[in-house]
Formats: structure tokens, C-alpha cells, sequence
């Protein structure tokens, strides 16, 4: 342990410092205005020490790991901790100060304890909407990160405990929805203050040097697990490639490529040989791509190890700026995700040939966002949902079918809540049949959803989604999945199929369905037990004919496998 | 003689509890839990209790019992078959799309309790304003119905989308197939909980469905052995989560409301208690063999939730909702962690010391019990520690192995911690502890409040041995150990109240425009819950209904749950209940908006048919000296001191009113040991409770002591 505590104290101020990012997210979710915060958990929370390193992160967002100490950092430059005092909080959302695109917004709150700084509290928050040319802030078509909302460097909110009015008045006349943005907003400045209330009460008890002895613990322990994982990987450079559909526009597929170097407990990822940066909005901020990286990384070791700095030290990243994961100023980065996402799989693409165990095929491809925005009884109305796919599937585990990406965590909005918000109908919402990649652990199935866009004045429909050409890839014999689907008026004759990426103003009564690819399989799908092959096959997952054709099973209609004919399919 | 009855089956121990007419405890007795068939244990408790008396002297027998969690959580449930709106057939599959653990790649999802194989689409639309969009035809009644025959399911359960606002299709589904399976159980979601949120709905609902035939059998099972056991039917009482008991029969069509009965049953003992005493504030703490369970009586009230997940971890965070199986049914707000005597210590890949959350259960149980188990547990570490009495647990019925505690602490441990198994045992007591204060701070500090203005009622087995530890580290100024507290939560059984909740959802803004809308709400509810009452033949005096109601600002998505005023939805009237919403928000987040508008989502009514409080019997007096009580002394080891203290042993059951016991000290009784740290003293009063408190300003703590290390 370090800085001498014994392992007893230390275990528990450390169960302290988690409940402060619990009781963090708790109020988030409770207090939000915003569907995206409150139904999607589209938010994240941390604590960091006096010195700006992030020692808790709370459950939330996996790709959000990366970018809170750039945040932090950039804020602390700017504002040093010894400038601060209570009752200050800190904004930001820059994507050229450490931030990611323009809808998260970050907040950053000094806390004290007996006038000692003892840390901050830092909470980020997708907001729907900071303005911009397409409602909810993450146009696609964006040629520079200007036209993509209120660029927000990192400034005082509150001094001593006095938000500052001209700052709120600005935010206020550059969103399409103040309401959510401050509802939003106050729900992370109750999370901070709630932060600052129990380290104040923890330290009451233990002490300000116990409590930042147990941080610089936290860190170091997960540094040294962080090393022992890497360093039991076998040392050597593993590569992959991936390739995004295409620019954001019409342009060809653009090359993702990472070389992982594995030396000892030091694993650096190169990402020279990536694509240049594009002149849309697909482009990832820097702390972005870190997260991607971070995260691919943090899901093969172990889960003991805590969600702190303190495992980025091993870890180093070459990205070259003016590239897709790490844009020059002002590129545009609205849609960031597309990227993003990408990067993780491209990431776990290379992992694979270091830790073949530890990895699974690749999954949908992102978290697909779609936006609808249009006015109601004059005033602004955004709809904006997180659509998600599957896992791939694994050495001994099947993907699973319909949950949200690796690298997120969200959760779908209630039919019945999006309804009763929202100008739209929800006609379908069910998996995908046989979209599975094939294999002997199969990938998880994609998703549909199909949206009657009612509002009679038509309106704004924005679509961020990936893989529409380049599928999941299986994995050790495993099969790819299929690509997403995005079709308008499905079934009628004004159908329509969509790019994965668009802007479109569309008419009242609209109907728009979204597919999401299903992700790869792992091994010969002919080595899949016919048994699973059968049970997909009653619960209407997978079809009779492809049981037959790619698993190489006879499963009768309702669902009973031919043995004698499997075998001599297999034969 | 009359006599009451109370069993309540936890995780490791199954507990009894006899009592008189004059509210005295004649038996009580702790048997090990049979998970593969609860009946058994029951039986078993049952005739332990009732030896010395005849089946006709017991009137009331009642129940808390974990057999539904147990059917979710082996998937031992009905099989069920879900009738859907087209479009939605995986709708409980999906469920939300989460997952538990954020970076695990070797998650799975929780098994769906309907295979999408037995999920049926209807075709049918309600609109969000519960319009008909696309009628039921009659042609699809017969449709449906003959995919039901397919499914060979014995439970049916429909949930249709916006059913919370217009249930015609539902009822016309049910009708149509209940007429059609006299043989089949038939659910309509908006029967069981009419609620905004259709996956939480229909996973309710799909619970009852899936549970109810488990239950009515389990109930049924239980019937038969009291008839033929010479009982009556109908002494037979079940405790529900919101801490109520109520019929079999009731119960049967509700199992979803009795996943917690036995923690809740807890909570109500701890009520009781303090209304006795006067203590308006109390937090609860019950620690048992596999669990540990924390709960908040706040000017002498309890709260309930209607969040709640079965498998869904520990419940404290809203962040991780959505990955168990959600239950919206009123409950007692409790906080639960894997802390028991029977939690295992173990030392992690990287050299950490863990406790929990396996459990050793009653077999093998703790290593010290000589059944095999070879792993150390929290009660090993109190037998080391001396804390436990070897040759007294559980009244001397198990005789436990100091020497098999030692060895497994020591192997697994000690030695690769390279510490001593003194060390070590106090530092499995030092983590359990740790997550035990911090089930107490979510009930607590979590909520804004001081715990030094709380008393902590502790029970459960083990409550006792740890009680005065953990108050020490949340600032508590009193701990209150119940007569028999490894038997509390029984007792607690007996003091229930009858009781069964009913909802509405009104999602209307608290204004005077809807002010007819919620007293229409309001009206119905309270009509079906008195007939509820009037079913269950409760006398008018002892009648009573609470009415309270989920609110929230209009965007936000969490409710909180507020009681509301009485008398006519009037202008007067909203501007109280707005009022007391912002002032509980203002104390939960910091803060309110006073200019904003309330939005109440649902009313909730509990219908209550009040029971006897128990009349508290009369101990002995006593003198200041708890001399005559006096047994031995032994070395015990105490967390504050650090080290072991040569301390005096008495026997609870010698103690008499009025007697002090000057830590450190140990209180000796069958089911449970009062640990008394040096700088707390121990007062039995009028009743024969023993009250700790601090003795004089307390030595700086072993932690504090390390801090300035």
C-alpha cells in the first residue's frame, strides 16, 4: 500500500472515496432534466486529487475514461488549484482544450476540507443540445468545429458560491433547450457539491494526509497491477486495420491502424499509418481516441484494478496530429462517435493477436445516434435516442444480442416515455434475425427500431451511425455480421435507403427505420453445437435455412433438431 | 394460553419465535435454513417452537420467507408465456441494455424469465395519450389464443404498451384467454401495476406470472403440513416487502411484493422498538449469516421505494440500474451488502484483503463448525478474537472449533499477508465492518442526514457483536440490542400491521387545472384498497389508509416519494404537497426549484389493518452491579483497543432492569453476543434491552491512531 497506510484503513477510505462516485451518479440520474442524462445515462463522474490526477472514476461511460484528465488538466492551467476557492465550479466543452464534441460539458468543483484542497469533483454530461446548424449539437456535416455549437473554454461558473450570470446568459441564448441544458447542468453541480460533503465528512474522521495518502495508494496499486497485466502479455508489436466507411460524405473508406508495441509492463499504441483528418465532422478529438484505447485495454485486465490514472501510466499513445483521431484545429468533430467506436474495435483487432483469450469479435460498430428535431406548439422539440447493438463473440461465450457497445454503457429510452415526449411513434423495437456473425460462439444480434416521425411541419433527422459497409469482423474462424441498415418509408414506394450518415430535412409523417449491424462470430460456425444451433432456431433468432447453409444443422420448423441429417450435413 | 408464532427463513439460519398473549417471547429457536426446500425448515421451526404447547393454543402463525428470490435467481419459476404489441416481441429480453460491470468483456446478460420462444406478438396500438391507434380484432383473440396453446406455458402474462392508460385491450386478452385455459394462470400488467414504463411493467408483471403458481404451491405445501399438524387453516400470515403481512391468498396473487419479506420483517421489529422507547430517530441494523441489512426510521417512520431489482447487486446506486430483474412494488427502503457471519475472507491475486460477498451458508458453514468448511468466515474471526464463545453459540447447540477457525485464518490469511492471526482476524472484522458503515451511510449520510442524530437498533446474530464498532465510526451515540435480537426480525412478524399497497399513475403537473384528475386518482384508489380491507374482514377501527405519491419536477425521471396531504384536492391542498416535494428535494440534492412546477407521477395508498402493539413485559429489577450475572472472564480482542483486554462474561439472561455493565465486557445469551468496547458502558433498562453508549470522551481510535502513524 502506499504512502505507509496499513491495508485495513486503506480498504476502508477507499470504500469512502467509491461511495462518493456512487452517491455522485446517483444524484445525476435522479435530479437530470434530460432524457440523454437521465433514461440513457449518458454521463460520467470522477474525483481527483489535489493535483488534478483522476483517482475514482464512477460506473458510466467506458469512453469516457480518457478524456476527464485532459479536461481537468486543461482547467487547471488555465485556473491553478491555489487560485481556487470553495463554493468555485469550473466549465468546459471545448474539443481544442482537452474536451470531446461540443455536447459534453463538463464541470469541475475544488473541494475543501478544513480550507485544505483535497481534490476535485469532476462530472461530464452529454447536454442535447449547445446549439449549432442541426438541433442536438452533433451534425455529421459539419466542415469546421464553429458551426457546431457554443465553444466553451475553460471558465468560472461559480465563485464562492456565485454563479456567474453573463456566462449562464450566453449558454441560455445559444441552446434550442435552456431548460434541459440547466436542469442538466444543476444536476452536476449538486453531484460535485454532494462530492465535496463526503469527502468533508471522511476526512472529519481520518484526516486530510489519510485520505490523500488512500488516493496516492489507489494510483499506485493500480499502476503496479496495470504493469503486472501488461507484462504477461507476450512482448512484441501486434497491427491491425480497420476501415470506416468512408469521409463522412461521399468520399472512399478512410484507414484506421494502430501497431501495439508490448515491452515489458509498457504497452505503447501507434497510430501512425491513420488516416488524415476529414473535412467533416467524423473526425475524434484526441481525448476521445485516448479513451478508446484506454478502454480496450482496461476490459482485458483484470476487473480488480481500480478505475484510476494511475493505470494510464503504462500506457503510451502516438497519434499524429492532423490525422481522424486527432484532429487539428478547428476540424470538425460533431460526430466523433463513428470514430471513435471504431477505434476501439481496431484497438481490440491488434489486442486479439496478443491475447486471443481475453478478446471477442467485433461488435456492432458504436452506439448509433440519431436526432429528430421540430417544433411543438412553437417551441423546440429534440429527440434524441442511443440506439445499440451486440457483443461478438468470445472463446467461450456467445455474443450477446441487443446491449449497448463495450465502450458505453447506455440504456434505451422507454417507448412510452418517448411517446409521450416527443412528436413520434415507435412501431418496432426488436432484434434482428439472422444477423449474427456465424460461429461456433456466435456474435449477438442486431437491433431494430423503426420511428413514425409525426410532427406535421416535418423536421430535422440526423443520423450518426457506423458499419453500413464495413462489417464486424469474426474472429479465429468466426463469420462477420451484417451492417447497419438505415431505410426511409420502409415497405412503401417512397422507400429509401440512407447513408450511415446524414442531415436531412424530412417531411411530417416520416417513417424511419434503423438496423444495427450484429456483431462477429468466434470459430467455424459448423463447430457450433447443433443443440444452440436449435434453441436459436425455436426462439426465431436464427432462420431454418441458415441453420442449414451456415451452421450446417437441419432444425425442423419448430425448432427439433435432425440429428441424423446434421450429421451427415457435417460430414 | 394464546400463543402467536413467527418463522422467518433467511439465508442461513431459519429463526422462530413463540409468543404469549401478553406479548412475551415463551420459545425461541434458530434452525439451519434447507434451501432446496423451504418447506422443511419451516416445519422444522415450527415444532421446535410449539413443543410445549397444543396446536389449538396458536392462533396466528406468520411467515417471511425468501423462496421467491430463490425461484428467480435458480430460474425454478413457471413457464411463462408473454402476450406483447407487435413490434415488441423482445421487449424484456432487451429489458434497458445494460450491463452490470462496465469493463468485463466476459459479461453475460441475466436470463430472460420468458424465452423469446414463448413471447407473442398481438396486433393492437394504444397511442401516448391512450387512444385507440389500432384496434383488437376478434380474429386476432383466436389467433393469439391458439399461440398460447403452442406454448404448453402455465402462466400467461400480457403487457401491452400505454395499457397504464387504457387498459381495454389488456382486459379484453385476459378475459378471452382466461376463458379459454380455465387451467392457465392469465396476468394483465396493467392489473398488476397500472404504471408509466413499459419494460419495468411488464418485467412485474412477468415476475407475478412466473412466480405466482411457485408461491400458491409453496403456500399450498405449507397449509397442508399445519392441517395436518392439527393447525387451522387460516392462522397462516405472510410478511410482504412493504412490511405488512396478509393472507396466503393475497399474497399468491401479489409474490412480487414479498421478495424481501424477512429483511422488512426486520425493519418492523425495529419500528416497534422505538416507538416503545420513544426514540424518534433509529437507523436499523440487521446482520445475519449471509447478509447485513441497514434501514432508516425517521421520526418514527419508515420509508419505502418502488425501486427494486432481483440479482441487481447491492441497491445503492441508481447508476446501476437495469441489470437484475426490476420489481416496481412498494418496499421498505432498506440497504443491503454480503456481510454475515458467514461472509468469506480471502486474500485477492495482488495481496488485498477481502470479505465477502460468498457466504459460507449454513453447509458448510464457517470453518469452526467442523462441517468441512475450510475457508475462514467473519465468525471464525470473532472466535479467535474471543468475541464468540465456542462452547455457547446459538445457546451451546453448536459446539465450535477455536482450533479450525485459527487454522483456516491463519493458512489463507495470515500467512500470506505475512501477518499475525490476530492480525489478520481483526482485520476481517475491520473490512466487514467497513462495508457494513457503508450500507449505514446510504441510509444515512447518503440521504443528508447526521447519523449522530440516530440511534442504531442492532439484531440479527451477529448485529450485536458488531453494533458497537460501527457506531463508534459513524458518530451514533447509542446502540440498542433487542431482547433477543438473533430472533428480532421473527418477533417483527408479530407486530406487523396487515397491509397491501395500490397505485395509479396521473402524471399531471400539481396544479389546480388537474386538481379533479387527482382526486379521481386519489378516490379510486382508496375505494379499491378499502375493499381490499373489507375482503380481508379488518375490522372498521382498525382501519387505516396512507396515502402518499411519487413526484418530481416535470423533466426529471426519478420520483420521490412524498406522503400527501389530507382532505380534498384544493388549491390549499397543492400548495402543501408542492411545498413538502421542494422541501425534500432541497434536503436529498442540495437543492430546489420553487418556481418550477411538480409533476406527480403516482398516487400510492396503503390500506393497513392494524394489529396489537405488543405490550412490553416487566424485567426484574435489579441493583447498579450486573455482579450476580457474572460468569467468567476471557481475553477478548477489541477493534478500538488494538490488542486483547482481559474482560468479565456475563449472562444476559442473569441480568436484571437497572444493571450496568462497564466495558469492556461481553454479554453472553443464546442467540447473539453484546460486545461492550472499554470506552462504552451497557444499561439494561425496564424491559431488559441493553443500551451502549460512550462512557467518557472516547480514546482516540486504533484508525485515528494509524492516520497519525
Amino acid at each position: 500500500m502506499g504512502q505507509g497506510l496499513d491495508p485495513v484503513t486503506a480498504s476502508v477510505v477507499e470504500h469512502g472515496l467509491l461511495s462518493v462516485t456512487d452517491e455522485m451518479a446517483t444524484v445525476v440520474v435522479a435530479t437530470a432534466y434530460s432524457p440523454l442524462v437521465r433514461d440513457l445515462y449518458d454521463f460520467t463522474v470522477a474525483l481527483c486529487n489535489p493535483r488534478g490526477e483522476m483517482v475514482v472514476q464512477g460506473v458510466g461511460m467506458a469512453i469516457h475514461l480518457g478524456a476527464l484528465p485532459s479536461a481537468v488538466e486543461s482547467i487547471l492551467r488555465k485556473f491553478p488549484g491555489a487560485c481556487m476557492q470553495p463554493g468555485d465550479v469550473y466549465i468546459m466543452n471545448d474539443a481544442y482544450a482537452g474536451g470531446m464534441h461540443l455536447p459534453n460539458v463538463i464541470l469541475l468543483a475544488p473541494c475543501y476540507a478544513s480550507g485544505d484542497l483535497l481534490g476535485y469533483a469532476v462530472t461530464m454530461c452529454h447536454h442535447t443540445d449547445v446549439g449549432g446548424h442541426v438541433p442536438g449539437s452533433v451534425p455529421v456535416n459539419s466542415r469546421d468545429v464553429f458551426g457546431e455549437g457554443l465553444r466553451i473554454a475553460p471558465m468560472r461558473l461559480e465563485h464562492g458560491g456565485e454563479r456567474d450570470r453573463t456566462l449562464l446568459s450566453l449558454i441560455e441564448t445559444n441552446t434550442r433547450l435552456p431548460r434541459d441544458f440547466f436542469g442538466d447542468l444543476e444536476s452536476q453541480v449538486s453531484a460535485c457539491r454532494t462530492a465535496e460533503k463526503r469527502l468533508t465528512a471522511i476526512a472529519a474522521r481520518y484526516g486530510n494526509a489519510t485520505i490523500l495518502a488512500a488516493m496516492q495508494g489507489l494510483l499506485e496499486r493500480s499502476e503496479r497491477m496495470a504493469r503486472a497485466e501488461i507484462a504477461s502479455l507476450p512482448d512484441g508489436d501486434y497491427s491491425f486495420e480497420e476501415f470506416l466507411d468512408n469521409d463522412g460524405m461521399d468520399g472512399p473508406p478512410q484507414r484506421l491502424f494502430v501497431n501495439l508495441r508490448i515491452r515489458g509492463e509498457e504497452l505503447t499504441a501507434d497510430f501512425t499509418g491513420t488516416a488524415l483528418q476529414v473535412p467533416t465532422a467524423i473526425n475524434s478529438p484526441l481525448a476521445y481516441s485516448r479513451s478508446a484505447f484506454y478502454l480496450t485495454v482496461r476490459s482485458i485486465m483484470s476487473q480488480e484494478i481500480p478505475n484510476t490514472a494511475g493505470f494510464f501510466r503504462p500506457l503510451k499513445m502516438v497519434a499524429p496530429e492532423g490525422t481522424l483521431i486527432n484532429p487539428a484545429f478547428p476540424g470538425a468533430v460533431g460526430a466523433m462517435g463513428v470514430t471513435g467506436y471504431r477505434l476501439a474495435d481496431c484497438i481490440y483487432g491488434a489486442l486479439a493477436k496478443a491475447a486471443p483469450h481475453k478478446v471477442r469479435a467485433a461488435s456492432e460498430g458504436g452506439t448509433t445516434r440519431y436526432t429528430f428535431g421540430t417544433t411543438v406548439d412553437g417551441k423546440p422539440s429534440i429527440l434524441s435516442e442511443a440506439l445499440v447493438g451486440a457483443w461478438g463473440g468470445h472463446e467461450r461465450h456467445d455474443g450477446i444480442d441487443g446491449v449497448a457497445n463495450i465502450a458505453a454503457n447506455m440504456a434505451n429510452s422507454p417507448v412510452e416515455m418517448v411517446e409521450s415526449t416527443y412528436p413520434v411513434m415507435v412501431e418496432e423495437y426488436a432484434y434482428e434475425p439472422d444477423s449474427e456473425g456465424a460461429g461456433r460462439r456466435r456474435g449477438g444480434l442486431g437491433v431494430r427500431r423503426k420511428v413514425r416521425l409525426l410532427a406535421p411541419q416535418g423536421g430535422v433527422l440526423q443520423l450518426r451511425s457506423g458499419r453500413s459497409k464495413q462489417r464486424p469482423w469474426g474472429f479465429a474462424g468466426g463469420e462477420q455480421g451484417t451492417s447497419c441498415r438505415n431505410v426511409l418509408n420502409p415497405g412503401t414506394l417512397q422507400e429509401k435507403a440512407l447513408r450511415g450518415l446524414e442531415t436531412l430535412h424530412v417531411p411530417g409523417d416520416t417513417v424511419y427505420l434503423h438496423v444495427t449491424p450484429g456483431a462477429g462470430g468466434y470459430g467455424p460456425p459448423h463447430e457450433r453445437e447443433p443443440e444452440l444451433v436449435a434453441r436459436d432456431v425455436l426462439d426465431g433468432k436464427i432462420s431454418v435455412k441458415r441453420a442449414r447453409e451456415v451452421y450446417r444443422v437441419a432444425v425442423s420448423g419448430n425448432g427439433v433438431l435432425q440429428k441424423a441429417e446434421t450429421a451427415r450435413l457435417r460430414s | 394460553m394464546k400463543y402467536s408464532v413467527g418463522v422467518d427463513i433467511g439465508g442461513t439460519f431459519t429463526d422462530v419465535v413463540l409468543m404469549d398473549a401478553r406479548g412475551a417471547i415463551v420459545a425461541e429457536h434458530k434452525v439451519d435454513t434447507t434451501p432446496a426446500a423451504l418447506e422443511a425448515c419451516f416445519v422444522e421451526a415450527l415444532s421446535r417452537a410449539s413443543e410445549k404447547c397444543r396446536p389449538e393454543d396458536i392462533h396466528r402463525i406468520l411467515h417471511a420467507t425468501t423462496v421467491a428470490t430463490n425461484s428467480v435467481l435458480e430460474g425454478k419459476g413457471a413457464r411463462t408465456a408473454l402476450v406483447v404489441t407487435e413490434g415488441f416481441r423482445d421487449i424484456l429480453e432487451i429489458a434497458r441494455q445494460r450491463r452490470p460491470s462496465l469493463y468485463d468483456l466476459k459479461a453475460e446478460r441475466a436470463r430472460p424469465l420468458v424465452p423469446r420462444r414463448l413471447c407473442i406478438e398481438v396486433r393492437e396500438r394504444l397511442g401516448s395519450d391512450g387512444s385507440v391507434v389500432t384496434p383488437l380484432q376478434d380474429s386476432e383473440l383466436q389467433r393469439i389464443a391458439a399461440c398460447v396453446e403452442g406454448t404448453r406455458a402455465e402462466s400467461v402474462v400480457i403487457a401491452l404498451l400505454f395499457s397504464y392508460l387504457n387498459a381495454s385491450h389488456e382486459q379484453k386478452l385476459r378475459d378471452y384467454l382466461s376463458k379459454s385455459f380455465p387451467q392457465k394462470l392469465v396476468i394483465a400488467s396493467s392489473d398488476v401495476i397500472p404504471e408509466f414504463r413499459e419494460f419495468e411493467r411488464t418485467s412485474t408483471a412477468v415476475l407475478v406470472g412466473y412466480l405466482k403458481p411457485i408461491f400458491a404451491a409453496y403456500t399450498k405445501n405449507l397449509s397442508n403440513e399445519l392441517v395436518s399438524r392439527g393447525h387451522a387453516a387460516g392462522k397462516l400470515l405472510i410478511m410482504n416487502s412493504a412490511g405488512g403481512v396478509m393472507s396466503p391468498d393475497a399474497a399468491r396473487d401479489r409474490p412480487h411484493a414479498i421478495v424481501e419479506s424477512g429483511p422488512a420483517a426486520g425493519v418492523i421489529a425495529a419500528a416497534t422498538l422505538a416507538e416503545q422507547l420513544g426514540e424518534k430517530n433509529v437507523i436499523s441494523f440487521d446482520m445475519g449469516g449471509t447478509t447485513a441489512k441497514a434501514s432508516l426510521i425517521e421520526s418514527g417512520a419508515y420509508r419505502t421505494t418502488t425501486e427494486y431489482e432481483i440479482g441487481g447487486g447491492v441497491h445503492q446506486s441508481l447508476a446501476v440500474r437495469f441489470t437484475g430483474y426490476p420489481i416496481k412494488a412498494p418496499m421498505i427502503d432498506l440497504t443491503e451488502c454480503s456481510a454475515g457471519g458467514g461472509s468469506i475472507a480471502s486474500v485477492d491475486d495482488v495481496g488485498v484483503l477481502k470479505v465477502g460477498p460468498r457466504s459460507a451458508g449454513a453447509d458448510p458453514g464457517p470453518a469452526c463448525y467442523g462441517r468441512g468448511g475450510t475457508e475462514p468466515t467473519v465468525t471464525d474471526a470473532n472466535v479467535v478474537l474471543g468475541r464468540i464463545n465456542p462452547d455457547y453459540f446459538v445457546g451451546g447447540e453448536a459446539r465450535l472449533d477455536r482450533r479450525l477457525a485459527r487454522a483456516a485464518i491463519e493458512s489463507r490469511i495470515a500467512r500470506p499477508l505475512g501477518m499475525t492471526v490476530m492480525e489478520a482476524a481483526a482485520g476481517i472484522i475491520d473490512i466487514v465492518n467497513a462495508h457494513m458503515a457503508r450500507i449505514l451511510r446510504v441510509v444515512s449520510v447518503a440521504r443528508g442526514l447526521d447519523p449522530r442524530d440516530f440511534a442504531l437498533i442492532a439484531f440479527g446474530g451477529a448485529g450485536p457483536l458488531h453494533a458497537a464498532d460501527l457506531a463508534a465510526d459513524l458518530g451514533i451515540p447509542r446502540v440498542i440490542v433487542p431482547e433477543a435480537p438473533g430472533v428480532f426480525s421473527a418477533l417483527g412478524l408479530l407486530w406487523a400491521d396487515l397491509r397491501a399497497d395500490f397505485s395509479s399513475t396521473v402524471r399531471r403537473n400539481v396544479t389546480r387545472d388537474h386538481a379533479e384528475h387527482i382526486q379521481g386518482a386519489l378516490g379510486r384508489v382508496e375505494a379499491e384498497a378499502q375493499a381490499w380491507l373489507e375482503r380481508e374482514k379488518v375490522p372498521a377501527k382498525r382501519r387505516a389508509l396512507a396515502r402518499s405519491a411519487e413526484m418530481r419536477y416535470p423533466l426529471q425521471n426519478y420520483e420521490i416519494n412524498v406522503p400527501l396531504p389530507a382532505g380534498r384536492v384544493n388549491a390549499a391542498w397543492i400548495a402543501r404537497a408542492c411545498k413538502a416535494f421542494h422541501a425534500v428535494h432541497q434536503r436529498l440534492y442540495s437543492y430546489c426549484d420553487r418556481e418550477e412546477q411538480v409533476q406527480l407521477v403516482n398516487v400510492r395508498v396503503a390500506a393497513v389493518g392494524r394489529t396489537d402493539r405488543p405490550r412490553p413485559r416487566l424485567l426484574d429489577r435489579g441493583g447498579a452491579s450486573a455482579q450476580p450475572a457474572l460468569k467468567g472472564r476471557r481475553k477478548v480482542h477489541f477493534q478500538e483497543a488494538g490488542s486483547f483486554v482481559d474482560c468479565p462474561v456475563y449472562e444476559r439472561n442473569r441480568l436484571r432492569a437497572g444493571n450496568r455493565v462497564a466495558g469492556p465486557a461481553l454479554i453472553e445469551q443464546a442467540d447473539s453476543t453484546v460486545v461492550v468496547p472499554p470506552s462504552m458502558s451497557a444499561a439494561v433498562d425496564v424491559h431488559g434491552r441493553i443500551v451502549l453508549g460512550l462512557k467518557v470522551k472516547s480514546a482516540p481510535s486504533r484508525k485515528a491512531q494509524w492516520a497519525k502513524a
